[in-house]
């Protein structure tokens, strides 16, 4: 009976052996060999970084604001240009801003406290802040305070009316600014300077743009009523703002072609998608009356000439124009272009439209057209052209549309700097759709976010005039003035 | 054999026929034995001829019989069949009721054979003669419209596509919701993934097995049935039974050779129906004016086809007309072939079965193909008098070449064939010059150089290869101690690797970082493991109870392994070798690997074979949750009363039965699931990719799901009822089954608002639903003295699927998208579609702006409810004598699609729809709106500004898609097969003991649809539980095929 044995004992053996000694074995297996719980700060901010350019440069500009500020137009799909902006299209700038760019910056700044890393954490408080001005710059009243902490249990994070998330961002600013040492730089040891993708670790830099991001949101908080000339000023007159180009905020795509170059260089699908837009085109052209000679150089880096050497712009909101309209400028979006954050030729259209003279418009103008790797002396010949010429009769005028064509590439801010001066002022695009006939004022919210956060969404709402939802609403800064300011 | 002995044989039959040309008559009565009355539709057949007949409605049979020594086969449904001698004129016979019949055994969960009629709950067999007729592919399609509450949704008429299943309904949200696939009591794995978004359609790894090996496939319909499976079989179970060479039946009884031939052709069922006025184009494009304008458009709104003269995209001077055939030419005659021959042989002792298979077919869309082998042993023993074995193994190669991409996707041709075309191209010129190269751009000649891929270019030089080799294995022993009790052990394994290789050639258009060659290279490895160890006590007392007790235990284990390279850049122009890319590989992988540890029990219960009770009871540890909630407990109760057995006196009912039946089951999670990890960051997508590492530097995000360390089970609760009864002599037979589950707890990957930096977590919520109603109905509607004999089998499922609960402050959490969306909604049935729509008054009419064009509704609008009201199938088997012809015929009602195909057809002007183009455009119908408030209101005005037709189709369209929801009903002659077998007389002198000859149609003709121009049953979407979706699927086909059986 030797087989019975051999059953009854090897039945017992496996009930005793794998029920009751699974406990570690089970818990052992199911962590993951795929992905690791923890890593090093710098690897989370690196990607904040690197999906905050994408975002703003190809999501929320190229494809969507870039149009609206008449830079570029579209060719083939109109949604977006005839003012009927697809849901998808929207939704990724608010999904990819906060779990990615945002949630990334949460979770930097806990490694970086754990691992004692301050000037880490100052990295994550600065970008969280520059994520958010964007964020409410583009929607209106976000979730600020309470975003991002889900894993804490904000599952429905509360709606931050604008002027808050304003000042939050300032708060954050000046922590982060406190807590860096520039002269540990970027922390050593793992805290390699290649993970910090806009100034390799030069903490100096950092305290830069983190001041003159500042200016950015006095000048906002200014434009809905509140009055922080004073602030303004005190930053313009000391050196914690940028210096030089030496010390703005662009990312440089290098291994890594740029996500404007990739969406539309010759050999992609999409490289017929969008042309520039004639509001651009005949702006830049100043009194020059040869389209292939503009007054302003500035526009055959913006845009390639047509093949009989003409620049030639398309109306924003007609479709077509594919072989009649110039290219959106190869040089511009170059595969190697940076993505600028902030600019220094930014800063100093700040400080000339706050103090208006000859010597601060012509120095911000010169600066762009150095950001642009055209010689200084370029601008001598733009300048000589009565429309671009310093008056101070429309000075704020001329700064604000200087400006404009400066932001050329980063469609947010433009559309931000258009918001706030009224200039320049458009004309609607042709046949435009839901914006009430007007040039957009916001994007709408994330879909999602209307499902699954609806209370908190209808409160951020009411900080929209009108308190509804679509992109003519004005957010906060924006709601003193006119539905048609900065409209023709 | 002797060709001179085939000679013989034939020449003997023939003589035969001459010699004995003149019989005699004989008639009798046949009466029931048990009481005494005549019975009427009794079939009497001359054994060894054609020669039958049925006895009128007095009993009475008259047949005249030639020669001596023949006999009389008496048969009759519900009775034993019986043959008696023809010897005398006048014979009488008393007809014994088959008690046997009803001594039905079918094999259960965890490999238990049970009685039938014992059971507590619904199951139905399908024997393997019914999914070897007519052939498919995979078994799966077969059983299509034969089992009630069984829903099949094809994806395609692709090659090797794979099908969606469920039975009664989905239990799950997100995860999955097929049934458990036993195969000789090991499970396996059925859950097909894509390894790419739109990338091909893989097909379902049940599709691996050899039709022509299945004894029988038992269908547990719910958890009841299902229980001691435990997690696994919360969605029931499909038990595959492969033949063993038991029970040969035949005069080669002991050593047998079966050879079955098969071939079928397959044609497009249904194409849809094209414009032909207009070429590719936007208006006001003119082909003629030299710039090639036109080309940029890939769309046909261009100018009308007047035959002008134009230059084409390969520089070819063309006329501009219309190509009406072109889609019709891409298609083309596909076929399928098969080869199975199995050879068996057994005696008292045991019996062997070795089985190899070819399936070879070629699709309808140029260059796809799909070919699969197999090779099965199966041995079963008896070692010594206690001790028996039975062991198979199983191996399959499957191979896919050049499946069709799935949805809308550059993978898939007919993405641009059917949603962006132009009507003036020529298929044969696109066909004849694929591989020309643009010298100005390096890339290749397509009628539109900017977004799609010449169809040939993508079906002969972006080919994809997959291959998958699967070795099933089993191995049982079973160990008597004594009488009643006995221990078996069963352990087997489902291995396999699955490589799958899609190769871009140079000159590629879209996807453009692949324009300079490419490939993917994806690697998997799944294993499955099983061991299941029980012992059976079996003891009846007094000849009045029976008690069946069984104690087990189960391991399970499963482990999947993948590897994926995407090459972006090829050194060598078509070297697809990972050592001369000409960028950095992009390599990842992933591994992942679950336990489960079961014990379970059963105690049956039996009272005079008319009362049964089972109880089963099991508990799970599964590594995949958390240690203080891994363990779970489940028990199920059921029983069975045969009433019949009490009232027997009433003859017109044959068999009644009542059965009721509680189950609880749980179901654990997919591993990894408890805590949150970081990812490789992911930044953009085609055609904007942001390289990882970036200068140097690895970006690493958070992962988008906020996993949970609290998770607990999930638990279904469910309920069933049922009759099985059947009347005048089983003649009649009804089953029909109430059932009523409710999952609980279930494990959900919820949407969060992405602004709390998390786009899902995984929670217990949520709360499903279903009940329904299955009726199987038998009835056998003629029955002639001449031998004709008429059933009609009529199943019918319906399931109503309800949405309790999604999860706290949620009303619905996302499924799918493709375009649309697809939602679990609370309180709606499995499956909402939303998306885009546009503003309306309230009142039934559409708002316009002031220019005449329609509003978007800044909010995605509900489209429709996808899950089917029910499915009936009407199976009908006409005999006579040795003809058999039969039809089924398969209705669902109810449901809605989306159909994306129909959608852009409309969009880029090529459906017959836009034919009409009127030069002041087209009128919106709809009130004009005003928008000076901030909220569209109507002003009472009906619009009448026309916009240009492009724009009116374009929004019609892409901006409401409820113009392209269709109800998904259809009725459809799913098959018809004619089947011949020789007669004995033939075959007994001939070398075989059996042939057959068989004609078969599948998927004959849409009698009824609502959706045009697609097939409503094809199913598009390459997600698991994702359906509602048509788009840009390859046709389903219409197969014509023939079988030849022989036995040797």
């Amino acid at each position: 009976m030797k087989m019975k044995k051999i059953i009854i004992y090897g039945f017992g053996a496996l009930l005793l052996t794998s029920v009751f000694s699974c406990k570690k074995r089970f818990d052992d297996m199911n962590v993951s060999p795929n992905n690791p719980a923890e890593v090093p700060s710098q690897m989370l901010l690196s990607n904040a970084m690197a999906t905050t350019a994408y975002t703003l440069q190809l999501r929320a500009g190229m494809v969507m604001t870039d149009l609206w500020v008449q830079h570029s137009k579209a060719t083939t799909y109109m949604d977006e240009d005839k003012y009927k902006p697809r849901n998808d299209r929207q939704d990724i700038i608010w999904s990819s801003l906060y779990t990615q760019s945002f949630e990334d910056c949460i979770q930097a700044e806990k490694a970086a406290i754990a691992d004692a890393q301050p000037n880490n954490q100052a990295i994550a408080l600065v970008l969280k802040g520059y994520i958010g001005y964007n964020l409410t710059m583009l929607m209106g009243d976000v979730p600020y305070t309470e975003a991002g902490l889900a894993a804490d249990g904000k599952i429905t994070p509360a709606y931050d009316p604008q002027l808050t998330v304003l000042n939050a961002v300032l708060t954050d600013l000046d922590k982060g600014i406190s807590l860096m040492d520039p002269a540990t730089g970027f922390n050593a040891i793992t805290e390699l300077p290649t993970y910090d993708l806009l100034y390799g670790g030069d903490m100096d830099k950092w305290k830069k743009f983190a001041n003159s991001l500042k200016l950015r949101i006095y000048l906002t908080m200014n434009s809905g009523g509140l009055n922080k000339t004073a602030e303004i000023n005190a930053l313009l007159a000391g050196t914690d703002i940028f210096q030089s180009s030496a010390d703005e905020a662009k990312i440089v795509y290098a291994t890594s072609g740029n996500p404007v170059y990739q969406w539309i260089n010759p050999s992609s699908s999409r490289k017929n998608d969008f042309r520039v837009s004639s509001t651009l085109v005949n702006y830049m052209m100043g009194k020059s009356a040869d389209s292939t000679l503009p007054a302003d150089s500035r526009l055959a880096v913006y845009a390639n000439p047509l093949a009989d050497g003409k620049f030639v712009g398309g109306k924003n909101g007609v479709s077509g124009g594919i072989n009649t309209n110039s290219w959106l400028g190869s040089t511009y979006y170059n595969s190697a272009t940076p993505f600028y954050f902030m600019s220094y030729s930014e800063v100093l259209f700040i400080k000339a439209e706050m103090n208006p003279n000859q010597v601060n418009y012509e120095a911000a103008v010169t600066e762009s057209f150095v950001q642009n790797g055209l010689p200084a002396t370029a601008v001598t010949s733009m300048l000589a052209d009565s429309n671009f010429t310093y008056n101070a009769a429309y000075n704020t005028k001329l700064i604000a549309e200087q400006k404009w064509v400066s932001l050329f590439g980063q469609g947010v801010e433009a559309f931000n700097s258009w918001r706030r001066s009224g200039y320049p002022q458009f004309t609607p695009a042709s046949n435009a759709g839901t914006a009430n006939g007007f040039v957009p004022r916001r994007i709408s919210y994330n879909t999602d976010e209307k499902n699954l956060n609806t209370a908190n969404l209808t409160v951020g709402t009411q900080g929209l005039t009108p308190a509804s939802d679509v992109i003519s609403s004005q957010v906060w800064f924006d709601r003193l003035h006119p539905n048609n300011f900065g409209n023709k | 054999m002797k060709r001179r002995n085939v000679l013989f044989t034939v020449m003997f039959i023939l003589l035969q026929v001459a010699v004995f040309a003149q019989g005699r008559i004989i008639t009798g009565t046949i009466k029931d034995s048990k009481t005494n009355e005549t019975l009427p539709g009794v079939t009497v057949l001359v054994v060894g001829t054609t020669n039958a007949t049925s006895t009128n409605e007095k009993g009475v049979f008259s047949i005249n019989v030639e020669g001596e020594g023949k006999k009389l086969a008496i048969s009759s449904v519900g009775y034993i069949t019986q043959a008696v001698d023809a010897n005398k004129d006048v014979i009488d016979i008393a007809f014994v009721p088959n008690t046997t019949l009803l001594k039905e055994t079918v094999v259960t969960a965890v490999g238990i054979s049970r009685e039938k009629k014992s059971l507590g709950y619904a199951s139905q067999e399908v024997k393997g003669d019914a999914v070897q007729g007519a052939r498919e592919m995979s078994v799966i399609n077969s059983l299509e419209g034969k089992v009630a509450g069984l829903n099949i949704t094809s994806s395609s008429g692709a090659v090797g596509a794979s099908s969606n299943i469920t039975l009664r309904g989905a239990t799950s949200f997100t995860g999955n919701n097929s049934p458990l696939f036993v195969i000789n009591g090991i499970p396996v794995d059925n859950d097909f993934r894509a390894a790419r978004t739109g990338s091909p359609n893989p097909g379902n790894p049940i599709s691996d097995l050899n039709p022509d090996d299945i004894e029988s496939v038992n269908i547990l319909k719910g958890p009841i049935a299902a229980a001691l499976y435990g997690s696994r079989a919360t969605n029931g179970a499909i038990i595959v039974t492969t033949k063993s060479g038991k029970g040969l039946k035949g005069k080669n009884s002991d050593f047998q050779v079966t050879y079955n031939v098969g071939v079928s052709i397959d044609k497009t069922l249904r194409l849809p129906k094209f414009q032909n006025s207009y070429g590719q184009g936007y208006t006001g494009d003119d082909p003629s004016d030299g710039t090639g304008n036109f080309m940029g458009a890939d769309e046909s709104w261009g100018a009308p086809l007047d035959g002008r003269d134009y230059i084409n995209y390969r520089g070819a001077p063309s006329k501009w007309v219309a190509q009406p055939n072109n889609i019709k030419d891409f298609f083309e005659t596909g076929h399928q072939c098969t080869n199975a021959l199995s050879i068996a042989s057994g005696d008292d002792k045991g019996a062997v079965r070795v089985s190899l298979s070819t399936y070879n077919q070629k699709g309808t869309v140029h260059n796809t193909a799909y070919n699969k082998y197999t090779a099965g042993l199966n041995i079963d023993r008896q070692l010594t008098k206690k001790l028996s074995t039975e062991i198979g193994i199983n191996y399959t190669l499957s191979q896919g070449k050049n499946r069709p991409g799935v949805g809308y996707d550059s993978y898939n041709p007919l993405q641009s064939l059917f949603g962006w075309f132009g009507r003036q191209v020529d298929m044969k010129e696109l066909q004849a010059h694929f591989d020309e190269i643009d010298p100005a751009t390096g890339l290749h000649y397509n009628w539109n150089p900017v977004y799609h891929n010449n169809p040939y270019w993508t079906l002969n030089n972006n080919i994809n290869k997959d291959r998958r080799d699967r070795v099933l294995s089993t191995a049982k022993f079973n160990y008597k101690f004594n009488d009643w009790l006995s221990a078996t052990v069963r352990a087997g394994s489902d291995f396999y690797t699955e490589s799958r290789f899609q190769q871009f050639k140079k000159g590629t258009i879209d996807y453009s970082y692949m324009q300079s060659g490419g490939f993917y290279d994806d690697k998997t490895r799944k294993n499955t493991s099983n061991i299941d160890a029980m012992l059976t006590a079996n003891k009846r007392f007094k000849d009045k109870f029976s008690v069946t007790g069984i104690f087990g235990y189960n391991y399970f284990r499963t482990t999947y392994q993948t590897s994926n390279t995407e090459v972006r850049g090829l050194l060598v122009p078509d070297l697809y070798n990972v050592s001369f890319a000409a960028n950095a590989p992009i390599i990842t992988s992933y591994k992942s690997a679950k336990e489960i540890v079961g014990l379970y029990g059963v105690v049956s219960l039996g009272y005079k074979d008319y009362l049964y009770l089972d109880i089963t009871s099991r508990n799970d540890w599964s590594s995949t949750l958390p240690s203080k909630n891994r363990s779970y407990f489940y028990p199920s109760f059921s029983g069975s009363f045969i009433f019949s057995e009490l009232m027997k006196s009433q003859k017109w009912l044959s068999f009644g039965k009542l059965r009721a039946g509680l189950a609880f089951t749980g179901n654990d999670t997919d591993p990894y699931n408890l805590t949150s990890y970081k990812a490789k960051g992911e930044i953009g997508s085609d055609p904007s990719i942001i390289n990882n590492p970036f200068n140097g530097a690895t970006l690493i995000t958070e992962e988008n799901t906020l996993k949970n360390a609290n998770l607990k089970p999930e638990s279904t609760q469910s309920f069933e009822v049922g009759a099985d009864l059947r009347f005048f002599n089983s003649r009649v037979g009804l089953d029909i089954t109430y059932y009523n589950t409710t999952t609980k707890n279930l494990i959900v990957p919820v949407s969060i608002p992405a602004s709390s930096g998390y786009s899902s977590t995984i929670i217990n919520a949520g709360k499903i639903n279903n009940q329904g109603i299955e009726i199987m109905l038998n009835l056998n509607a003629v029955t002639t003295e001449k031998g004709f004999k008429w059933d009609i089998g009529l199943n019918f499922g319906k399931n109503k699927g309800k949405i309790l609960e999604v999860a706290e402050g949620l009303d619905k959490i996302f499924l799918a998208r493709d375009w649309a969306d697809l939602y679990l909604v609370k309180g709606e049935t499995y499956g909402t579609l939303y998306g885009n729509g546009v503003l309306s008054d309230g009142n039934g009419h559409l708002l316009t702006d002031a220019d005449g064009y329609l509003i978007k509704d800044p909010k995605p609008q509900v489209l429709g409810n996808v899950t089917p009201d029910f499915r009936m199938g009407l199976e009908n088997t006409i005999t006579y004598k040795a003809i058999t012809f039969g039809f089924l015929i398969d209705w669902q009602q109810g449901g809605k699609i989306y159909s994306q195909t129909n959608m852009w057809m409309d969009y880029s002007g090529l459906s017959a729809r836009t034919e009409n183009r009127p030069d002041a455009g087209l009128v919106n119908e709809g009130m004009v709106a005003d928008n000076s408030t901030g909220q569209w209101v109507s002003t009472g005005v009906a619009n009448t500004t026309p916009i240009p037709n492009e724009y009116y189709w374009g929004d019609r369209s892409y901006m409401n898609f409820s113009n392209n929801v269709y109800d998904a009903t259809f009725v459809k002659l799913r098959q018809v097969n004619l089947g011949y077998t020789l007669p004995e007389s033939f075959v007994k002198k001939s070398p075989f003991s059996k042939i057959e000859i068989g004609v078969y149609g599948r998927n004959l003709w849409i009698i009824y649809s609502k959706l045009p121009y697609m097939d409503p049953e094809v199913n598009s979407a390459n997600s698991r539980n994702a359906s509602g979706f048509e788009s840009n699927a390859v046709p389903s086909t219409r197969s014509i095929g023939a079988n030849l059986k022989i036995v040797f």
